[in-house]
C-alpha cells in the first residue's frame, strides 16, 4: 500500500510548516515538536489521506489540545513566558509590527484565533475549518468575521495607520 | 456574496495580517529522516511478528519442558523358566550337530551341492524359477 512521497512531504512541509507551528502555538508551548509528530505520523499513514493539507491541519490541532492540557503549571508559565515573544518574524512593514500583532492576536478567543490562523496562514477554506474544528461552515465563517473585526479594533490602536 | 470572500473592510486587515510570516521553524532534516524510519518501519512488520511467535513457541515449550512427569522406571522381574514359560534354548535341540549340509537339506532340499551353493551366494532362491522352454504338443522339452 502506497504511502505520501518524500517530495510530498517536504512541499507540505516548506508550505504549511510556519502556520502548522503558529497553529499548534495557540494551545501549547511546544509547537515544533507537534508539528513534527504530526508530519510523521502523515508518514505512516496508508493510503495517505485525500487531503493531505487538510488532515495535518486536524492533526496539529488535535494534539496541540491534547498537548496543552497534559502542560502543567509550569508549563503554563512557560507558554505565558513564550507568548511574550512574537509570533511573527520581523518585517519591514513599519504599518503593521509583528509585536503588535501578536499581542492582538493573542486577545481574541483561542475559537477565534485558530480559525483566523488556519485562514490566512494555512490557506484553509472554511469547509476545511468547519471539518477541523467540527463547527458549521457559516459558524467558522461568523467566527473568522467577528475575530477579525476585533483585530481591526485592536491593531487600530496599536498600529495608527490602520483605520477602524 | 461568498462566505469565503471576507468584509471589504476587513480585506485590508487580512492583507496586513497575511503579509506578517509565522516564526517557528521545523528542523526538516529531522522530519525527513523520522518520516522515512516511519514509513520504512511499517512495512517490515513480517521480521518482529515472525520473532515475537518464535519466542512464544519457546516459551511454551519451556513450560511443557517444566512441567512434564518425572520418567518413571518399570521394574522387570525375571522369573525361572518353567513347563508352561519354556525359553527358546528349551526348544532347541543344541544337542545335534549343525552344519552347512543340514542346513542345505532342510531349507533347498534336495538341490544339488553346486546349485545349493549357487543359490545360497546369489540369493536367487527367494525367486521361483521360470522355465521358458518350448514344448511340443507331447509336453516334451523342444
Amino acid at each position: 500500500m502506497s504511502v505520501i512521497s518524500p517530495e510530498r512531504l517536504g512541499e507540505l512541509l516548506d508550505r504549511h510548516g510556519p502556520a502548522l507551528v503558529l497553529l499548534a502555538r495557540q494551545w501549547t508551548a511546544g509547537p515544533e515538536d507537534v508539528v513534527q509528530e504530526a508530519l510523521v505520523r502523515l508518514a505512516g499513514q496508508r493510503p495517505p489521506p485525500d487531503q493531505p493539507a487538510a488532515w495535518l491541519f486536524r492533526a496539529v490541532r488535535n494534539a496541540a489540545i491534547s498537548a496543552g492540557r497534559s502542560e502543567g503549571r509550569r508549563r503554563k508559565r512557560e507558554t505565558a513566558v513564550a507568548r511574550e515573544r512574537s509570533w511573527f518574524l520581523p518585517t519591514e512593514d513599519k504599518s503593521l509590527d509583528a509585536a503588535a500583532a501578536t499581542e492582538a492576536l493573542a486577545g481574541l478567543p483561542v475559537e477565534m484565533r485558530e480559525i483566523i490562523v488556519a485562514h490566512l496562514w494555512g490557506e484553509l477554506t472554511f469547509d476545511e475549518i468547519a471539518q477541523m474544528t467540527g463547527q458549521s461552515k457559516s459558524a467558522a465563517h461568523r467566527h473568522y468575521q467577528a475575530g477579525l473585526a476585533a483585530l481591526r479594533e485592536r491593531l487600530s490602536g496599536l498600529c495608527p495607520k490602520i483605520d477602524p | 456574496m461568498s462566505q469565503d470572500r471576507p468584509l471589504n473592510n476587513l480585506d485590508e486587515v487580512a492583507r496586513r495580517l497575511r503579509s506578517l510570516e509565522p516564526a517557528g521553524r521545523i528542523d526538516r532534516d529531522r522530519v525527513m529522516y523520522l518520516a522515512g524510519r516511519q514509513s520504512a518501519g511499517a512495512k517490515h512488520w513480517a521480521w518482529p511478528a515472525a520473532t515475537g511467535l518464535a519466542g512464544a513457541v519457546a516459551a511454551v515449550l519451556a513450560v511443557l519442558l517444566a512441567m512434564r512427569p518425572d520418567a518413571t522406571v518399570t521394574p522387570v522381574v525375571a522369573r525361572p523358566p518353567t513347563a508352561d514359560h519354556p525359553t527358546a534354548r528349551d526348544l532347541v535341540d543344541i544337542t545335534r550337530p549343525f552344519s552347512q549340509f543340514r542346513l542345505q537339506q532342510e531349507l533347498l532340499g534336495g538341490l544339488s551341492h553346486d546349485r545349493a551353493e549357487t543359490r545360497l551366494h546369489t540369493g536367487s532362491d527367494a525367486l521361483r524359477p521360470r522355465d521358458f522352454s518350448v514344448l511340443s504338443r507331447d509336453g516334451v522339452k523342444l
